[in-house]
């Protein structure tokens, strides 16, 4: 019992699925599981639940490479083998990257998230180039703060964050090879989880006010790439590197 | 194609359950249009989370799909926050699975599953840069077709839609398929289809057929235009339901519908002959599934859609012929699979209530129970077959096996109605808190009753189908009564509708052809999503009437002679007319007509169908 027969699995959420919410791929992976004949333990009391988490949600619209799933079974079952029966029935969008039993991690996974890797594609044009976003990236890493209103949903009053203190890193695409012909990459590293947490929304909305004025209207992807823990040594470890 | 899908992306985000426009669901079906001969949208008038839970559309999506050379898509009414992007932005309603505007359609199948859709369907047609009126369509425009419970009356869709299939079309569509393809492909006009598939069972084609007036608004005569258009439409029946087509594969929608769970038809009709209910009559006559049969549909829904609820639908389930076995041997196989079972519309029996206290076992949900009627005498006039005992010893049963939760059903402005049955209702639910307290000592804290009244709308094709509703002013004064007269019991809780719905309801279920410029002004004025409390605008559909000269209540409040040419005779649904009038003058003697599964009551039914 307990964390025994623990499997995560790390899968994408592309296209049109970027559509449907956290709880809606919650429940997307309750009927795969059950469709793959893959058995989850229950968790004990009153009100029984499937010991299953799909870990850190993704804002609604935001496509993502690196999202995570942990599952508890009753048997024990070969990692290639609960890979294959799980992927083979998604839906066009969730491709499943990998699969991992946890032996030695004995807390949840989900819960050891502390930081996401985000992708934000920009479509260059005549405002806003290479030059033009290399240095806001600049001028961002330089800064020791950077203030936005937030509005809090429960008070409905805005309150200032300085979002520098949850941004771990902001980088730019080091070759133009990474990308589409037109577009540039930065990825910034954030926090994410119940202990500190910033949404790429609201980095974003830091960011944008260190590009000239007129390319604050820029359009722009966000997708997530990765999702880390931080060892004992305080180093950002992606999630798929647990055992 | 892709540039409709842009535009559409660009509000996603912007409206609310984004999903509901996406399409990719498991089990959809994706083929390339180009290489099909013939597309047909199944149009449901209301917001894709309700489509989804109507298993008409799971069945017909899957016999269309099987048809080579023929793909069938879905389309649903946008929520009101996105149509108002649609029709800023120039987005004309689309299908989901390709996002193709529905005039690129060759036929466009609405579902009438409730009256009060109409206004969704014009304004659907709208939003489609479809004509509303199928006179003012063109050769080019999709044929635009309704079927569904609704279509046994017909007429106040008539001038909107091309024809109507009337009946279970399972058997039928491929049949009309194939026709739609020859006619595509002979490049005939419009006309020549409509001639050809009228002489098809089950097939109503209203511009067929003239219907004029007499001085005092009731209907002089309904002639045929075309000789050899059907006298009156028979419905279409499939006559061996075991072996009907049936989807494993249902589509699994992304987001929560009203029912997410696996669907299970055990059979189809009634013979418990109640005399309000419009089911029971035309559904008739009654079709099983057998067991063996449901126990493997059972099983290959659960492995294709992994849903954790499997629920058993039909009108009276406990009148299958083998529901004791297939319960038992369903309970095995929902808890081998972790999945629990859902059984609605169950008798009050003993049996009844072992199979639901296993089923909800320790972590009971609520019970339902629908005497409808206050007293026994009324119970005998509308032919409900539940006694006083039958409710009360239910009741104590489930409160021994350790329920607390009970909802009570009942339905006012029955024929023959007085304030004793009113008074009956409010007994029939003190007694049930006294027999809770019988059997838990004294305490009534955990007791929770929901005593349900809805204001009731007679249905063509019924034995009452001649009365008059009750008027809006006299539903409020009954609702204000029974309110009163439960107030201040903590245990209970009273709920009603708006009655404008109801009445709303009753015009629409009763009336003809005059209705649909009624209908198209509401629209116009801004009528959508009536069934909806928060969007049910009661002011502009008076204004409609008013501006239109329909005066609503002949339709809904008037009582019908025996004499009157109905507006709904044009649909035979194989219950004979002298069937319902020898009904409802039992009913009028307060006759009980007994079930008639074993002992026939000559309804006509087995004129034209195969039946017992």
């Amino acid at each position: 019992m307990g964390f025994d027969m623990r499997y995560l699995f790390k899968f994408t959420k592309n296209g049109n699925i970027k559509y449907i919410s956290h709880l809606d791929m919650v429940r997307l992976f309750q009927r795969a599981l059950k469709r793959a004949d893959i058995v989850i333990q229950y968790s004990q009391g009153f009100s029984p639940h499937p010991k299953m988490s799909v870990a850190q949600p993704l804002s609604l619209g935001h496509e993502s490479t690196g999202e995570y799933l942990e599952i508890d079974t009753v048997k024990e079952l070969d990692c290639e083998e609960l890979k294959s029966k799980l992927a083979d029935t998604m839906p066009i969008g969730v491709e499943i990257l990998s699969c991992t039993r946890l032996v030695e991690t004995k807390k949840s996974a989900s819960a050891l998230v502390s930081l996401s890797q985000y992708e934000i594609i920009f479509s260059l044009d005549n405002i806003i180039g290479e030059k033009e976003l290399k240095k806001a990236v600049e001028d961002f890493n330089k800064s020791e703060h950077c203030i936005i209103e937030k509005l809090q949903r429960k008070t409905g009053k805005t309150v200032s964050i300085d979002i520098k203190e949850f941004v771990h890193s902001l980088t730019i695409s080091d070759s133009p090879k990474n990308n589409r012909e037109g577009e540039l990459s930065i990825y910034a590293v954030i926090n994410t989880g119940s202990m500190s947490h910033l949404n790429p929304d609201q980095f974003m909305t830091g960011f944008l006010s260190y590009l000239p004025e007129a390319g604050k209207n820029s359009s722009f992807e966000i997708i997530r790439r990765e999702m880390y823990l931080k060892n004992e040594k305080n180093e950002a470890i992606p999630l798929c590197n647990l055992i | 194609m892709s540039e409709l899908w842009n535009k559409i992306q660009n509000r996603l985000l912007q409206v609310e359950k984004p999903a509901r426009y996406i399409g990719g669901e498991l089990h959809s079906v994706v083929k390339n249009p180009q290489e099909q001969r013939v597309r047909f949208a199944f149009a449901f008038p209301d917001t894709y989370e309700i489509g989804m839970s109507n298993l008409g559309l799971q069945i017909i999506y899957k016999v269309l799909n099987d048809l080579e050379g023929v793909y069938c898509e879905r389309t649903f009414a946008p929520g009101p926050d996105f149509e108002l992007f649609m029709r800023e932005d120039n987005i004309p309603l689309f299908t989901v699975e390709t996002k193709t505007s529905i005039k690129e359609m060759d036929m466009i199948g609405f579902t009438v599953q409730y009256e009060l859709s109409a206004s969704n369907i014009v304004n659907m047609l709208d939003l489609g840069g479809l004509k509303v009126r199928a006179s003012e369509r063109s050769e080019e425009d999709p044929f635009v077709i309704a079927g569904g419970p609704c279509t046994y009356n017909p007429e106040p869709l008539a001038d909107i839609m091309d024809f109507f299939f009337i009946g279970e079309s399972e058997e039928a569509l491929p049949e009309l398929m194939e026709k739609l393809i020859k006619w595509k492909e002979a490049k005939l006009p419009k006309i020549e289809f409509l001639k050809e598939i009228s002489e098809m069972d089950g097939i109503y084609v209203p511009s067929f057929y003239d219907v004029t007036y007499k001085e005092d608004g009731t209907i002089k005569e309904i002639k045929k235009t075309y000789d050899k258009a059907a006298d009156r439409v028979v419905k279409r029946v499939v006559n061996n339901l075991d072996e009907a087509p049936f989807p494993d594969e249902m589509i699994v929608s992304f987001i929560n519908t009203v029912h997410d769970r696996a669907l299970l038809e055990i059979f189809r009709g009634c013979t418990r002959g109640c005399r309000f209910c419009q089911a029971g009559m035309i559904y008739r006559p009654v079709r099983e599934r057998k067991k063996d049969t449901l126990l493997k549909m059972a099983e290959n829904q659960l492995a294709a859609t992994g849903y954790e609820e499997i629920s058993l639908l039909s009108l009276s389930t406990g009148d299958h012929s083998e529901i004791e076995e297939l319960v038992v041997d369903m309970m095995k196989l929902c808890k081998a699979s972790d999945v629990s079972l859902s059984l609605p519309s169950l008798r009050l029996d003993s049996f009844s209530f072992k199979i639901m206290n296993e089923i909800q076992g320790y972590k009971k949900s609520g019970l339902t129970f629908a005497p409808e009627a206050g007293t026994q005498r009324l119970r005998n006039i509308i032919n409900k077959s539940i006694t006083d005992d039958d409710i009360f010893s239910a009741a104590e049963q489930a409160f021994e096996l350790g329920w607390n939760k009970i909802k009570l059903y009942f339905m006012i402005g029955l024929p023959g109605e007085t304030e004793e049955d009113l008074d009956g209702i409010v007994e029939i639910t003190d007694k049930i808190v006294q027999l809770y307290k019988d059997v838990n000592g004294g305490r009534t804290g955990r007791l929770n009753i929901s005593v349900s009244a809805s204001d009731y709308v007679p249905k063509p094709h019924t034995p009452f189908q001649w009365y008059p509703q009750n008027t809006e002013a006299v539903y409020r004064k009954k609702h204000m009564y029974l309110r009163d007269k439960f107030r201040g019991n903590r245990n209970v809780s009273f709920h009603y509708h708006v009655s404008e719905t109801s009445f709303l309801e009753a015009v629409f279920a009763r009336g003809d052809r005059r209705l649909c410029d009624v209908l198209i002004e509401a629209v116009k004025l801004g009528c959508k999503f009536d069934g909806w409390t928060e969007h049910f605008d009661f002011e502009k559909w008076t204004l409609a009437f008013k501006n239109t000269n329909i005066d609503p209540s002949f339709y809904a409040s008037r009582e019908r002679s025996y004499d009157e040419l109905l507006p709904w005779e044009i649909i035979d649904c194989g219950v004979t007319k002298e069937f319902l009038v020898l009904e409802n003058e039992r009913a009028h003697s307060g006759l009980i007509t007994e079930d008639c599964r074993n002992d026939c009551k000559d309804c006509g039914i087995n004129n034209k169908f195969i039946c017992g």
